[in-house]
């Protein structure tokens, strides 16, 4: 009995040792950790911060060295006078007419085909599929002046020309972005496809096959079984054709000659900060008098209430659906 | 009878199927053919020819052979030099990405509290950085590349993020310059990566999260310490979303509209009218791109390892 007691008590105090070396390895883990995070989180939040506390800046704070983040004045001039300078309301209805058809069709499209290539047999599907994969790593800049010319004199297999005697111009019109959505050619779709097909082919087959035995056809099966169950997945792409649609500066470009959306939009006014007083024309005058656009610093203000107002619905839309976009994500079929 | 019946109806079963099958994909081949076949055959066309784009919108071709490909690279004075520093800056800013994500999806595998915002704030560089938000912020005045450069220029205090007397220390030591710049350059331009890296961190995110638990409650099991069972486990199940990343990362930073040799092609084709030219251009940047792809492809594909 003693020798026992003896024998254990240098043990548990060993034990005991252990668990404290253990306890402070992690809490010291755990600090390095968030040492990282913080900081990296820092990194990413910075420029967004101080582009919402310089949009909402007065002038006079610019020069107080006590004002750094939040602004001793607030001021909405800044946004009023980049607002009317970008023509803020015609270019938000623009980019919002162009990108919400664009995003529904995009997802409708790539998610009926991403369904076609996950279950269904047919010939030359290995094939078509690593046409998809071909379409991800070709860049669009590669067909972009075959595109331009091709909506420039739209036309399939000359019916509009017989129709009309003229094939029609669709530039400067949403058309070729809906068209491009609905074929699942727009921004990175094939890796829309790709995502859509891995995440029903991870799917259970059972039910489906159980709804096609009870005479359900391909399509309602389709929206009735595989639909519910794809729903992060979808969540997933609607953000990606969102953002990427949103901030687009090539298709838009492409495009849009006459027409002015918000990436547009922003590099005139941007480049009318910048000296260039040719391009936006006489409109600007408007609350010239109230800003001194000489400054570097003033420049800078109004420069980031533009941005602001670009991003702004943007970053709304994005606190919103935050969460649920961080699960979906993590969930969604990229791996499997 | 019933053999009969038995062969004859998979048989219809299946064509039906291959035909639905068609009709589930029937958008995006319609597109193929339009929209992506015919231009990409005509684009080959337009970079032997010299392209006139008449009054009333059309274009005619004459055939040139290989002379768009030779002046884009011999006689043209911005696209080669472009081309070879593009090729630089991915040869020096991928491995980094990579590398940089791996780390941060690491960390961002743990649960620890307030662990879905700090994720939250993980993605928004992928809202933030396609694009427009880096132009906006960097094409402005200066030629900065990165949002942090241009909050540091338009007056913001960031001192603590340029590591200057690391610099300083390390030049004191007698370092070349060149190692100087491979080491300092990460991390002055921490915020460029950081951005680049959205997409990246969360495939490997959700890599990490299909890793099967019970692998590594064996390997607790039988004594194995955290860096050993990162290296035996975690590594080897990593390497095929490695590869994916690696090439989403390459064809990332050569495609992404802010890309110098991209912008030239742009403005070849759009200010100075050459279509042909910028076609030959395009193309020869794609053949590198494929050249760079399928090394890198030949390289990994030894090492990865798949988990069957």
């Amino acid at each position: 009995m003693n020798t026992l007691q003896g024998a254990r008590s240098p043990l548990s105090k060993r034990m005991n040792r252990n668990k404290i070396e253990k306890k402070g390895k992690r809490v010291l883990g755990g600090l390095i950790k968030a040492v990282f995070l913080i900081g990296f989180c820092f990194i990413i939040l910075y420029p967004v911060i101080t582009m919402v506390s310089k949009a909402f800046m007065q002038q006079q704070d610019v020069y107080d060295n006590t004002v750094l983040w939040i602004p001793r004045h607030f001021t909405a001039d800044n946004l009023t006078f980049a607002f009317d300078n970008m023509h803020y309301s015609e270019a938000l209805r623009n980019t919002l007419l162009v990108v919400l058809p664009s995003v529904l069709l995009q997802t409708v499209s790539c998610m009926l085909v991403g369904y076609g290539f996950a279950r269904f047999e047919f010939k030359g599907k290995s094939i078509l599929f690593a046409v998809v994969i071909l379409t991800i790593l070709i860049p669009p800049q590669q067909i972009m002046t075959q595109l331009y010319l091709y909506f420039k004199n739209f036309d399939i297999f000359g019916i509009f020309k017989a129709i009309s005697g003229k094939s029609p111009n669709l530039l400067d019109s949403f058309w070729p972005f809906f068209i491009l959505s609905a074929t699942g050619f727009s921004i990175k779709n094939g890796l829309f496809i790709f995502i859509f097909r891995q995440s029903f082919r991870g799917m259970p087959k059972e039910t489906e096959e159980a709804a096609m035995v009870d005479g359900a056809g391909p399509l309602r099966t389709f929206l009735s079984i595989m639909l519910p169950g794809a729903i992060t997945v979808i969540a997933t792409i609607v953000l990606f054709a969102l953002v990427w649609g949103w901030n687009d500066t090539f298709y838009s470009g492409l495009f849009m000659r006459q027409t002015r959306m918000l990436p547009q939009a922003f590099e005139l006014y941007n480049s009318y900060l910048g000296g260039n007083k040719g391009l936006v024309g006489g409109e600007i005058a408007v609350q010239l008098s109230r800003f001194n656009l000489e400054d570097m610093q003033v420049i800078a203000l109004l420069r980031n209430a533009g941005v602001f107002l670009v991003m702004a619905p943007l970053l709304v839309f994005y606190m919103i659906t935050q969460r649920f976009f961080v699960e979906s994500i993590e969930r969604s079929g990229l791996v499997g | 009878m019933s053999v009969k019946t038995q062969t004859r109806k998979p048989l219809t079963l299946q064509k039906r199927r291959q035909l639905y099958g068609y009709a589930f994909i029937s958008p995006w081949l319609l597109g193929l053919v339009f929209i992506f076949a015919v231009p990409l055959v005509q684009s080959v066309i337009f970079a032997f020819s010299d392209v006139h784009i008449s009054g009333t919108g059309g274009y005619e071709l004459s055939f040139v052979g290989l002379k768009n490909f030779k002046d884009a690279l011999t006689y043209d004075e911005q696209y080669p030099q472009d081309l070879l520093s593009s090729i630089g800056d991915l040869v020096y800013n991928v491995p980094v990405i990579i590398v940089f994500s791996f780390f941060v999806s690491v960390l961002l595998k743990q649960k620890f509290p307030g662990s879905v915002w700090v994720k939250g704030i993980f993605f928004l560089p992928i809202i933030l950085s396609s694009g427009l938000f880096l132009q906006m912020q960097s094409n402005f005045g200066q030629s900065t590349t990165s949002t942090l450069d241009a909050a540091i220029s338009s007056g913001g205090n960031l001192s603590i993020l340029q590591s200057v007397n690391m610099e300083q220390y390390l030049i004191e030591m007698g370092v070349p310059d060149n190692f100087i710049a491979i080491i300092i350059g990460p991390i002055n331009r921490i915020y460029e990566i950081i951005s680049n890296s959205g997409i990246q961190i969360f495939i490997f995110l959700a890599g990490l999260n299909s890793i099967s638990p019970s692998l590594y409650e064996a390997s607790y099991v039988e004594g194995g310490t955290g860096w050993e069972v990162f290296w035996k486990i975690t590594f080897p199940m990593m390497t095929p979303l490695l590869l994916v990343n690696i090439i989403y990362s390459i064809i990332d930073t050569f495609t992404s509209v802010g890309n110098t040799v991209m912008q030239y092609v742009y403005s070849m084709a759009f200010t100075e009218m050459n279509f042909g030219m910028s076609n030959a251009m395009c193309w020869i940047y794609l053949l590198v791109l494929a050249v760079f792809m399928g090394i890198v492809a030949g390289i990994m594909s030894k090492r990865i390892f798949y988990y069957t």
